[in-house]
């Protein structure tokens, strides 16, 4: 789970500075290089140009501050909501992907190979294509965008969920059996515990996936920082688009500390 | 939890008649005949690869004999109800198979399993709250203090005595354990020993045990069983049980001149 920002969020603090230094320096090279840019009338450079200059005055007006907060939190309130869909679908996905439940071998393997088709296909479809056919369908609205992140995503939830439930030692489990122990509460004396604090870091994981997806699906009429994002362009008032990215990764770091927070207070 | 079970009232705990196991048709048990009146403890020796574990096995219905019976109190183990086997017979295995993850009270309580239900097992998971017999167990074994404590962060010893605090909640007739002592130094498999046999006489609970040192098997048991190949070499009160035994037990095969 290392996108860029956690990995520059995990690097030791002396890495850290070196890198900021590093990043500092390219990023001075590369504003002199625009400037000293000959082909200066060009519309491309022209508006490249615009947009690092307006790194250096970013727009942190009070108003606009507040509308920057405003779609932070919804975008997290959108990926809170994408979440408990993929939640409410990859959970019992997953005890039926995996069959865990199922005592009879033969029934196990009927039912599994049929849900695991089931999900596989939702999951082969990225969120983005769900997004555009829920918004023929339902038009745009936040729900066909949540439904839009947590359909797919509860799909994927269902299949990792499903595979670390099954990757578990076997003894242990046939002791619990044997002492009389149901699939069920073997699910909760054994399983979960023996896929451990992994389950809770992989759906951390997840949720930082929908933060970042929901601030891009903001077309299908998901507010917050995506759409903000948009309008920002649309209006060329590039000194908008920087606090709102610091704003997004701020959201991305937050739910990742979360995430070892959780972990490591977890034992169950 | 120390209350004898009430098939308690059979004269044979447990019994064998003509029991075969086999892996991929290579023989590795029996025929085998044994029987095990109702509170004995027996202690089964005998070289690597003789058969214990794939004996004591068969006793606790995990593996199905390629032909013969176990019978638990009299009763055919085939012809048992699932709920039924928990209360005949429960083998604690040479690796325990605690859950690592779970505090030492949970693995403790999952020995009751088999007599709640979903919600009451979820939830003695989930909120604090007590099980007597599994504090009353975990007493009788010396581990009252660590019942908090992950099972991850315990040392061989306390393992140990978490698997028979769970087997002690299982609360079943016939308690098998494969080499429980294995791991532990001297002292401390004379304690486990001497506590197993202790928890048995309380609760009336025919005892198998497998061993590799015969002089524990001696010491803590009524009957010493020795196993070789598969079969039944001798079968003894422990006072019966002589040196020359013991060697032509353990004899490498491969050298085994005429027996002395
Ligand atoms: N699952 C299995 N598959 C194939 N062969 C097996 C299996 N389990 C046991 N055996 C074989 O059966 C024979 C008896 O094994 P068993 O484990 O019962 O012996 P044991 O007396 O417990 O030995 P040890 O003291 O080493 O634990 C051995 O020859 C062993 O190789
Ligand atoms: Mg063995």
């Amino acid at each position: 789970m290392s996108t860029p920002s956690l990995v520059w969020v995990r690097a030791r603090p002396a890495g850290r500075s070196l890198l900021s230094l590093l990043l500092v320096v390219a990023f001075a090279l590369s504003v002199l290089a625009v400037a000293g840019e000959p082909v200066a009338g060009s519309g491309g450079a022209k508006a490249a140009r615009e947009v690092l200059a307006s790194l250096l005055r970013p727009d942190l007006s009070l108003p606009f501050l507040r509308t920057v907060a405003e779609a932070t939190l919804l975008t997290a309130a959108y990926a809170v909501a994408a979440m408990t869909v993929a939640l409410a679908v990859g959970i019992p996905g997953a005890l039926a992907v995996s069959g865990v439940l199922v005592r009879r071998r033969s029934a196990r393997l009927a039912s599994v190979s049929v849900v695991r088709g089931l999900f596989a296909t939702v999951r082969a479809i990225h969120e983005l294509v769900w997004a555009l056919l829920l918004l023929i369908i339902l038009g745009p609205n936040p729900i066909a965008g949540v439904i839009a992140i947590g359909l797919p995503y509860g799909a994927t939830v269902a299949r990792v969920l499903g595979e670390r439930l099954t990757d578990v030692p076997a003894a242990p489990l046939a002791a619990l059996t044997s002492a009389g122990s149901s699939p069920w509460q073997t699910l909760f004396y054994g399983r979960l515990p023996l896929a451990g604090a992994d389950l809770a870091g992989y759906l951390f994981y997840r949720f930082e996936c929908a933060v970042r997806a929901a601030a891009v699906l903001s077309f299908i009429g998901l507010g917050g920082i995506g759409f903000q994002i948009q309008i920002a362009l649309a209006d060329l008032r590039f000194e908008r688009v920087w606090p709102l990215l610091a704003a997004l990764l701020v959201l991305v770091v937050a739910v990742d500390r979360l995430s070892r927070y959780v972990r490591e207070a977890g034992t169950v | 939890m120390t209350s004898p079970s009430t098939n308690g009232a059979h004269p044979y705990g447990c019994a064998l008649e003509g029991v075969c196991i086999s892996y991929a048709g290579q023989p590795a048990l029996g025929p085998l005949d044994l029987q095990v009146p109702t509170g004995q403890a027996v202690a089964l020796v005998g070289p690597s690869g003789a058969g214990k574990t794939s004996l004591l096995r068969a006793v606790a219905g995990q593996r199905r004999p390629g032909s013969g019976r176990v019978l638990l109190a009299g009763r055919d183990i085939s012809g048992l109800r699932r709920a039924e086997l928990p209360g005949l017979a429960g083998l604690m295995s040479q690796r325990l198979d605690l859950i690592p993850q779970l505090s030492v009270r949970h693995n403790v309580q999952s020995g009751a399993l088999g007599r709640w239900g979903l919600a009451r097992s979820l939830a003695a998971l989930l909120l604090p709250l007590e099980h007597p017999p599994a504090r009353a167990a975990a007493r009788r074994v010396g581990l009252e203090q660590l019942l908090p404590r992950r099972v991850a962060d315990l040392s061989g010893g306390e393992l140990q005595r978490v698997a028979l605090a769970r087997l002690l909640v299982q609360d079943p007739a016939v308690v098998l354990a494969d080499e429980p002592v294995a791991s532990l130094d001297p002292a401390r498999a004379d304690d486990l020993l001497g506590m197993m046999r202790a928890t048995g006489r309380e609760g009336g609970r025919t005892l198998i045990v497998s061993l590799h040192s015969p002089e524990l098997a001696v010491r803590h048991f009524d009957r010493v069983i020795g196993l070789r190949a598969g079969r039944i070499v001798f079968d003894l009160p422990p006072s019966r049980v002589t040196p020359a035994e013991l060697q032509s037990l353990y004899e490498l095969l491969d050298l085994t001149p005429t027996r002395p």
